[in-house]
């Protein structure tokens, strides 16, 4: 014992830098699993006002571009708008009214705190559970995806952005008539993501617009992802290394769309059965 | 001494925040993520205690690290790197020299430039590589971690010289 308290004293200095590592890398490793909330986060109310305080700031510099993008995003819409179609056959007419059920319900977020600079880069936004926000939810910039929820508070919700290394979704390219493959991100250049699992034979080149794919749960289906930026091919493999300029800036990032897919659970009970009927 | 201390505090809050505003939002590349804010560790007398110099670094990591949604990565850089100096000011340099250091003279009582630059790029080399190694969190990027802490240290000192030779002109 006088052993062991002498060894203690000996080392205090060490055991005390080791438990200090040990509580550090198990933040980061509960980080990684980001199933599970962790400590310290930016749900607290101290670090989000300073947040806010900085991206206060920010957003006037970022001002012109925000408006740009959500004329732009205007734009878009109103171009879909009904109005603006002549009806081909008066026979055939198609009347776009509000009697259908409702899939995708949007509410407006504003950005809290963001980075762009780790490998696991996250995105803070100012609604919570008390608003409707739940876990999974997609969230959607004015130009394209911007990421998932994968945790909420009362008034804030933690968002996995698609720049970070454990962001998966699912892509098509109506352009190659293209629905397969995977889009993540390999953690380099926060404006290029990577389109994983093209086989070669597909007639895909820069310039086409990749959208999320119907097959996706969570995103609704053709929401830019971006534009395909480069064809590479690495030799011997069968696949194309592609890469995709992101139709998000994540650096100017300041205002979302959370999206939720009313009809989730339902989605969700038949998975849950049909994995538990193997 | 007081006023030292205030003037000491006041200046590794500046280097916190400034990390956390404008160089964190900085985009160098990929290769390149500067952290300056090290240089308050650097800027401690030897004389300090060193538990209180272990718990200062590790609570400034803690502190970044809420603020930026990394986890543990500054603490744990942090600590690590309060630590190293630690052993390296009590291992490897002239115990009298100690004596003279106080928060006025920041530079320590080095033969020659050439080996403070050392002492500081190793350091500074140890932190980053910590730090990178918990963001990139996988053993198959070992290289790529190796590469990004070099470029980083060297883009760190750099900074760090100029907010030494700023803070000294007043």
């Amino acid at each position: 014992m006088v052993f062991l308290l002498r060894l203690i004293r000996k080392n205090l200095f060490l055991m005390v830098y080791l438990l200090l590592m040990l509580f550090s890398i198990l933040q980061v490793a509960r980080f990684n699993i980001y199933q599970q909330s962790y400590f310290f986060n930016t749900s607290s109310s101290f670090v989000n006002g300073t947040s806010r305080m900085k991206t206060d700031i920010a957003d006037y510099f970022k001002l012109s571009d925000v408006n740009k993008a959500l004329a732009e995003e205007n734009k878009r819409l109103r171009e879909e708008l009904s109005a603006n179609f002549l009806a081909g056959d008066s026979a055939r007419l198609i009347v776009k009214d509000s009697q259908g059920r409702k899939k995708y319900s949007y509410m407006t977020a504003s950005v809290v705190q963001f980075t762009t600079h780790l490998q696991n880069n996250f995105i803070t936004i100012d609604k919570g559970s008390l608003d409707g926000v739940r876990k999974d939810m997609a969230v959607l910039s004015p130009s394209g995806i911007a990421g998932i929820v994968i945790d909420v508070s009362d008034h804030f919700s933690l968002v996995l952005s698609a720049i970070n290394t454990q962001f998966k979704a699912t892509p098509m390219i109506p352009a190659a008539n293209f629905r397969d493959g995977s889009i993540s991100w390999n953690g380099k250049d926060p404006s290029l993501i990577q389109l994983n699992g093209v086989s070669r034979f597909e007639k895909i080149s820069p310039g086409m617009d990749v959208l999320t794919s119907n097959y996706s749960v969570k995103f609704p289906p053709g929401i830019p992802i971006g534009k395909i930026y480069a064809v590479n091919k690495t030799g011997g493999s069968s696949f194309f290394d592609i890469e995709v300029k992101l139709a998000t800036d994540f650096r100017k990032l300041s205002h979302v769309y959370v999206v939720s897919y009313n009809y989730a659970k339902q989605v969700d009970t038949l998975n849950r059965r049909a994995t538990r009927g193997n | 001494m007081a006023i030292d201390l205030l003037r000491y505090l006041l200046g590794a809050l500046a280097l916190i925040v400034l990390q956390f505003f404008l160089i964190q939002e900085i985009n160098l590349g990929t290769w390149i993520k500067p952290m300056p804010y090290i240089l308050f560790i650097f800027l401690l007398p030897f004389s300090f205690n060193r538990f209180l110099v272990l718990a200062a670094a590790f609570c400034a990591g803690l502190l970044l690290d809420a603020f930026s949604n990394s986890g543990g990565m500054h603490a744990a850089a942090c600590a690590t790197l309060a630590f190293a100096k630690i052993w390296v000011d009590n291992k490897l340099l002239d115990p009298d020299a100690i004596q003279l250091q106080g928060f006025r003279y920041l530079t320590p009582d080095f033969k020659s430039f050439r080996h403070y630059a050392v002492y500081i790029l190793a350091l500074t080399f140890l932190h980053h590589w910590v730090y990178f190694t918990l963001d990139y969190f996988s053993l198959s990027n070992f290289f790529l971690v190796l590469l990004v802490s070099l470029m980083s240290t060297l883009a760190t000192c750099l900074l760090m010289l100029l907010f030494k030779l700023t803070a000294n002109i007043r």
